[in-house]
């Protein structure tokens, strides 16, 4: 529905956008992430076709967007980073002229208009100056112009920038409630979004592809992916950590004697049953467990580490 | 077709609906009648005529006015970040321009509509050649017009809607005072074996293409140039705003 073929974008002599290549298919929602100045937002211009690439093209459904501009934009719906409205209307006439200017015709207008508001919770303030709105209500105005006309292709460029947490969960369901035919590109910087709405995860840093996935292939990029840690009384620790290393399913075993925990990894794909072996290996061995918890990978140090400078193999990772 | 009229109606709503706008109608229509009555010396004349009193004063009114309306027309636009959203419409950029720059003029129609009093009190008084007076309303769109023109070129051109007004004011000025005779005589002094330079910077003052409309006069040339500098302008637009997304 929405692919970058081969994308590039350069200002002056600084490369924005490097060899981006991306596809977007019907039912997924890509979060494309990265730290500030990767090329996220350049990207999303260039979709929309509000920037033209330096090389390769874009296309929306089969549709070069700068080749066939007008009828690839009709199935468009885009909201821009910081969400640009017209301050003097109301969302009502607000939605009205974009809806126009989608050559949504007059028999559909109002129920388009309707749709949209309804879908963004917008009917309280339908007819409310913009310039007196909250951020979030100025936010899912802007929100509910991108849904004007049912488009196939969503590109959202931080959706829940500066919302509250309430308005930041509306927003994602009613993402999830709309994906299922649609092909939706979200950028954020709200990891925790990732998870709840992403069913794949594109990481850019200094315009290039660092990582590409599920967001569960994404956690697991974390250091600390998979791990349990166990805090116990009694028993040889010596032993313990011996057995722990030579059992089935189980990486690594270390101990943290400062703390009293020993630290086990699990192998990538371990069952369930990994867990009661651990269990049984400290009851025979005579220790009393403390605590018994999993710490399974964080996205913000999967996130870390697949950006940070210095961070190794930096050309790309999938 | 359907694009450049719903973008003419959302512009016309909101530059009607904008302070610049009252201001301008407001302001255009006092300095315009009171100019026709004192420096105009409209009674002191003695004649059923606004040729000299009422028109003469437009260009000179427009140099300073008219870059107020045009001047936000993109800059605004630029500020809000909606240029943007309109980029990623499925709208080519010429609905746009036309609809955003004619949404302009009907305001400024608007404005010389609002002096019908001075066109009642003078067809009141005395017998009025008709003609000249509606080649002199000609006239004075097209002027109201080209400075828009140009005033929304370097709208495109700048963030700041000071610098916009700013520059378009002394480019519009600048046009008015070329053919003044004192400027002519001090371009005399300037390059006084030059005859040609003298008369060629004379040639580019809008008075020169003006003057024949004031007379009741409607010439092809000055139809040409008024129509040839809104053309350039609102291309040089359309050009410089796809550029920008290049």
């Amino acid at each position: 529905m929405l692919s970058f073929e081969n994308i590039s974008k350069t200002f002056g002599t600084k490369q924005a956008v490097r060899g981006l290549n991306l596809e977007v298919t019907q039912g997924q929602v890509m979060g494309l992430l990265g730290p500030n100045g990767a090329g996220k937002s350049t990207s999303m211009k260039m979709a929309a076709g509000c920037l033209r690439p330096s090389e390769g093209r874009v296309r929306l459904k089969g549709i070069d967007v700068w080749k066939k501009p007008i009828q690839a934009k009709q199935n468009l719906g885009y909201l821009p980073e910081r969400a640009p409205l017209y301050e003097d209307f109301t969302p009502v006439e607000y939605l009205r002229f974009i809806a126009k200017l989608r050559k949504i015709g007059s028999r559909d207008l109002a129920r388009s208009i309707d749709q949209a508001i309804d879908a963004c919770f917008l009917q309280d303030i339908r007819h409310q100056l913009i310039s007196t709105l909250s951020k979030g209500y100025r936010h899912r105005v802007c929100l509910a112009q991108s849904l004007l006309g049912d488009p196939d292709i969503l590109i959202f460029d931080e959706p829940t920038d500066g919302l509250d947490p309430n308005q930041k969960q509306e927003i994602r369901d009613l993402i999830k409630r709309i994906r299922k035919d649609k092909a939706i590109i979200v950028s954020t910087h709200i990891l925790e979004e990732v998870e709840a709405i992403c069913t794949d995860v594109y990481i850019m840093d200094y315009g290039k592809k660092v990582f590409q996935g599920s967001p569960l292939d994404f956690r697991a990029q974390s250091e600390n992916r998979s791990q349990i840690v166990i805090e116990f009384t009694g028993g040889d620790s010596q032993r313990i950590l011996t057995r722990l290393n030579s059992a089935e399913d189980l990486e690594t075993a270390s101990l943290d004697t400062e703390n009293g925990q020993v630290v086990v990894d699990l192998a990538e794909g371990s069952q369930t049953q990994v867990r009661n072996r651990i269990l049984n290996i400290f009851l025979e061995e005579n220790a009393s467990i403390v605590s018994f918890s999993n710490r399974t990978g964080k996205t913000a140090d999967s996130f870390r580490q697949l950006t940070l400078p210095g961070t190794s193999d930096r050309s790309s990772k999938a | 077709m359907s694009t450049f009229f719903t973008v003419l109606r959302h512009e016309f709503c909101s530059l009607l609906f904008s302070p610049i706008a009252v201001a301008y109608l407001t302001i255009f229509v006092f300095l315009s009648a009171l100019l026709t009555f004192t420096a105009g010396n409209f009674f002191i004349l003695n004649e059923a005529t606004l040729s000299y009193s009422f028109f003469r004063w437009h260009p000179l009114l427009y140099a300073l006015l008219v870059p107020a309306i045009g001047m936000r027309s993109w800059t605004q636009e630029k500020s809000q970040g909606t240029l943007e959203l309109l980029f990623a419409q499925p709208i080519g950029m010429s609905p746009i321009v036309l609809g955003k720059y004619a949404a302009a003029c009907v305001l400024l129609l608007l404005g010389l509509a609002l002096t019908f009093p001075l066109v009642a009190t003078v067809i009141w008084l005395g017998k009025v050649d008709m003609g000249e007076l509606i080649s002199g309303y000609i006239g004075s769109a097209l002027v109201a017009a080209t400075f828009l023109g140009i005033s929304c070129y370097f709208s495109a051109l700048f963030r700041s809607q000071v610098i916009v007004y700013l520059l378009s004011t002394t480019l519009c000025v600048l046009s008015v005072l070329l053919g003044s005779t004192q400027l002519e005589g001090e371009l005399v002094s300037i390059f006084p074996r030059s005859r040609l330079i003298v008369d060629f910077i004379g040639s580019l003052s809008i008075n020169q293409y003006y003057v024949g409309f004031r007379r009741g006069l409607i010439e092809l040339q000055s139809v040409v140039y008024f129509g040839g500098i809104i053309c350039v302008s609102l291309l040089a637009t359309a050009q410089h705003l796809t550029r920008r997304r290049l």
